[in-house]
């Protein structure tokens, strides 16, 4: 799905106008019409609801006591999207020391490796979501972000870049790492030898 | 581009964000490759399938309590309170220039009446009376200029009013 309301600038440069003029309810419809891709952005990364939940309302209060410091000329989400990302590593921080470390993807189970031929017409059956989402929850955290916030959220590189804080080189490789990890997992093989671009 | 190259694209970049000329010679190798077709189409079923993943839906509530939140702010306290102040004085303003505009109409009406029939002259060549001002009796409009400016007078006044009574309640 795409998010057609939300993606016309002009309809969030207008809301933000009128939240700056000091019409607060107005910033309603910001969190209507953002409030699905913060939530799902941060249960992906923190494999969390309740943490997600709790993520998702700290990111749009944290925006609008900011709002000042968004520039109204560029798109609204991914400056949203990067409040989102640093106040779930924070979270994840505090709940899970460990969890900020890259760590290696789990070995998939031999079920997934019988369906290796056709383990992509698998995603376009009944159940791929969960499936794909089950792969995606498995990769590491920066994969992770990545892949969300550039499939799923339809980030570009350099957005996606900004958000996570990293250059766009490093999103390349962190989406070329999830591809392969994807694939792995898919095709139950060990990722191939390719180098990864920087 | 060489095979491995484009192999390499292949895996390596945004498809969604390479030029038009890299995808270009990406398809077209492709189109004879069998390695690269098929990189090629495992790397776009994935971003196909990844893009169409339903996502975990939010607890209706949660809106409710991002903006119950948003609400006890300081900021947006003072951003109400600023609101609100400014749209009294706009309100304000407004209500006095219903007024002076409902004056100014019946004045000017009467006036220009009192001036063409206080002239002699003015009965033989009534130089106003296209205008539609004129003495009451003598013209519709003239009528329909009075009415007009008690309608304003009194529209100011009404706003005037409810603005008192809301400030009350």
């Amino acid at each position: 799905m795409t998010w057609q309301g939300t993606a016309d600038p002009t309809w969030t440069a207008d809301i933000v106008q009128r939240v700056r003029a000091g019409d607060v309810d107005a910033f309603g419809q910001i969190v209507k019409g953002y409030e699905r891709r913060v939530f799902a952005l941060a249960v992906m990364i923190l494999r969390n609801r309740e943490g997600a939940d709790d993520v998702t309302q700290d990111a749009f209060v944290r925006a609008f006591e900011r709002l000042d410091l968004y520039d109204a000329r560029r798109p609204f989400y991914p400056w949203l999207a990067t409040i989102t990302v640093r106040l779930s590593t924070n979270w994840l921080a505090r709940h899970s020391p460990g969890a900020r470390r890259e760590t290696p993807i789990q070995p998939e189970s031999s079920a997934y490796a019988s369906a290796a031929p056709a383990a992509l017409d698998v995603l376009v059956a009944e159940d791929e979501s969960r499936h794909l989402w089950r792969l995606v929850e498995r990769l590491p955290l920066g994969e992770r972000t990545a892949v969300v916030l550039h499939y799923r959220q339809e980030l570009s590189v350099s957005e996606v870049a900004s958000a996570i804080g990293v250059t766009a080189g490093t999103v390349k490789t962190l989406l070329f790492r999830a591809r392969q990890h994807l694939r792995a997992s898919l095709a139950g093989a060990t990722p191939s030898t390719i180098r990864s671009p920087r | 581009m060489t095979c491995q190259e484009i192999y390499e694209r292949i895996w390596t970049e945004a498809l969604r964000e390479c030029s038009p000329a890299v995808r270009n010679a990406i398809d077209s190798h492709a189109g004879q490759c069998p390695r690269c077709r098929s990189a090629l189409r495992i790397v776009e079923d994935m971003t196909l399938a990844l893009n169409r993943l339903e996502e975990p839906e939010p607890e209706r509530e949660l809106s409710a309590a991002i903006m119950a939140r948003v609400a006890r702010l300081p900021a947006a306290r003072e951003s109400s309170r600023a609101a609100e102040v400014s749209r009294a004085i706009s309100s304000g303003v407004t209500s006095w220039v219903w007024i002076l505009a409902g004056v100014a109409i019946v004045a000017a009406e009467r006036t220009t009446a009192l001036t063409v029939s206080a002239w002699p002259w003015s009965l033989t060549t009534p130089r106003l009376e296209g205008t539609g001002f004129g003495p009451l009796t003598g013209s519709g409009v003239s009528a329909l200029w009075l009415a007009a400016g008690l309608l304003m007078f009194l529209m100011g006044l009404l706003r005037r009013q409810h603005r008192a009574l809301g400030e009350r309640a």
